[in-house]
């Protein structure tokens, strides 16, 4: 089944980065000198939580650079405004 | 020099106790985050506002310890109220845990994150919330989780989620359980429309749902995944997006005492004219300004009115005790507006919390914890003898033990009050042996009463007594 589902997403570099780095984390707890018990919910729930935001992420960086990319030859003061984009995104990254 | 009985959890030190201050140990192995997590400028700031307990590292190790084994002792001042989480009210659990998150917020930012996440490091200093494990910090690396994050949930979350959304207090449940409330048990308590509201399902019932799942997934999770992944890797985003839904989750949840602290005033009140309670009151405030006590204990404090009266008066400290959660909310308000020494906590005098946890002694028990040196008993007799049953010459024994001097109040048995209470017992036919003259008679025979005064036409007389 996971082999299946690998092979299903392996065009996209994203989901396949995601997938892996899911499955990677739910093997072992952190290797620190750690006394807490981490809990097998709450543990899951954060690896999950960690793939799903890495894919937002991924996918509003990319659109963000598209964008930057797309607009670049455009007509003059676009640098100023991707910048003033980029100053956005970045709040907002701190928002969420 | 005591060994803090619930400090051997943690592997990086231990903590001692003078009696005048606390000394903690800092092991090798902790060497390199105490190290970092000092340097930072944000855990500098947090030192300065009041937020962390103030500590110095001592070079002169005053305790006898072998110093080879640790790296380090630091000397903390001694806070000299401890109360557990299970005898909060709901604002007190809640404050702590907004306080919680709002220290983990601001760590995050310099790289430090905590080691764990339990409710037992956070007490109150003039009722706010001051973080006490010195050795809780470490510093982050890239990809780590929120290890204390089911901690938080047990500790913090899920007993706030069952009072404010189930209905019930936590206090009862807490003190069973001592390590809070696993997130299982909340979720069968849980209606439905509130398992799938967002937050409530991000932070409980998905951990339920992923723990079920793996639970019966074989063979176990652990053994079908490759042995070379071996790394678990979160993220900053995800680590501030948890520790931010939580805090707005927290925030939003309402308290229960809201609605029935107008209540509250008006039974507290009701059975006395104004003049009656300015001579309570001028009876009280003249025991407190003579007597100065360092620690007194208000016992069936309701809202607090009597032990923000003996704080004004001249009481170093004072901790009120009353079993109803939403009467110690409105005494928490008042403490918080005061900021004096004043920790209301919701405890039941007739069963007073007792040491819990690992070996019976990981959390001191009550009356381990304060020693009194005066105590206000103002109209709770009766209801330790009718509602508690617990027999006058007890009571008396009790409160006479408790601290050397104090005022209790006699409400006699023609008094509404003690009445309404009573109905059921004389309807059932049974005999209650109280009446002012066996009250003096037990209460003389263990302590010498220093004044009385009748406050109330129907015979409530307040005593102040001096132990012999």
């Amino acid at each position: 089944m996971i082999r299946e589902n690998r092979r299903l997403i392996s065009s996209s570099p994203v989901a396949k980065s995601t997938f892996s780095l899911f499955f990677l984390a739910i093997t072992l707890a952190p290797q620190a000198s750690a006394y807490l018990d981490p809990g097998t919910g709450g543990f899951l729930l954060q690896i999950l939580l960690a793939s799903v935001l890495a894919v937002v992420m991924y996918a509003r960086n990319s659109w963000l650079r598209l964008k930057q990319i797309v607009r670049w030859p455009g007509v003059s003061g676009d640098s100023e405004a991707c910048e003033h984009e980029k100053a956005r995104v970045e709040e907002v990254n701190e928002e969420s | 020099m005591r060994k803090v009985r619930g400090s051997f959890r943690d592997p990086d030190g231990e903590v001692f106790d003078s009696g005048h201050l606390i000394y903690r140990t800092v092991n090798q192995s902790a060497r390199k985050d105490f190290e970092y997590v000092r340097s930072a400028d944000s855990f500098k700031h947090l030192l300065l506002s009041g937020k962390l307990i103030p500590e110095k590292t001592v070079d002169h190790v005053p305790l006898g310890f072998a110093e080879s084994a640790h790296y380090a002792v630091i000397e903390h001042e001694r806070l000299s109220l401890i109360s557990w989480p299970y005898e909060w009210g709901f604002r007190q659990l809640r404050d702590a845990a907004i306080f919680h998150l709002e220290l983990q917020l601001e760590l995050l930012g310099d790289g430090i994150s905590l080691k764990d996440s339990s409710a037992f490091n956070v007490q109150f200093k003039k009722a706010v919330p001051i973080f006490i494990d010195a050795l809780s910090f470490k510093k982050k690396e890239q990809g780590d989780l929120w290890e204390g994050y089911t901690q938080f949930c047990e500790e913090f979350l899920n007993p706030l989620l069952l009072a404010s959304v189930v209905g019930l207090p936590f206090n009862q449940w807490y003190r069973g359980a001592v390590r809070g409330l696993d997130s299982d048990l909340l979720y069968r308590m849980l209606p439905l429309r509130k398992k799938i509201s967002p937050r409530i399902f991000l932070h409980v019932t998905l951990p339920v749902i992923l723990k079920k799942m793996a639970d019966r997934a074989r063979p176990p999770l652990e053994k079908r995944l490759s042995s070379r992944m071996r790394e678990a890797r979160g993220n900053e985003e995800s680590y501030y997006f948890l520790l931010r839904t939580m805090r707005n989750l927290i925030r939003k949840l309402e308290d229960p005492a809201q609605k029935e602290s107008r209540w509250i005033e008006y039974t507290s009140d009701c059975i006395y004219t104004d003049e009656q309670i300015a001579q309570k009151k001028a009876f009280v405030s003249e025991f407190v300004a003579t007597t100065k006590p360092h620690l007194l204990l208000d016992v069936g404090s309701n809202t607090g009115t009597y032990s923000k009266l003996a704080l004004e008066n001249g009481a170093v400290s004072v901790v009120s005790v009353d079993g109803d959660p939403c009467a110690v909310d409105v005494a928490y308000s008042s403490a918080r507006e005061l900021g004096a020494s004043w920790l209301p906590l919701c405890v039941d005098v007739a069963n007073l919390t007792s040491s819990l946890g690992w070996a019976g002694e990981e959390r001191s028990g009550f009356l381990e914890r304060f020693e009194f040196d005066a105590v206000l008993a103002l109209a709770v007799v009766h209801h330790l003898l009718l509602t508690a049953g617990i027999p006058l010459k007890e009571i008396l024994r009790f409160l006479t033990d408790i601290a050397s001097e104090g005022i209790i109040e006699f409400v006699p048995r023609d008094d509404p009050m003690f009445m309404s209470l009573c109905d059921r017992r004389t309807a059932m036919g049974q005999k209650v042996t109280y009446d002012k003259e066996l009250f003096e008679t037990l209460l003389s025979s263990r302590a010498t009463i220093l004044k009385s005064k009748k406050i109330t036409d129907t015979g409530r007389t307040l005593y102040w007594f001096r132990r012999n």
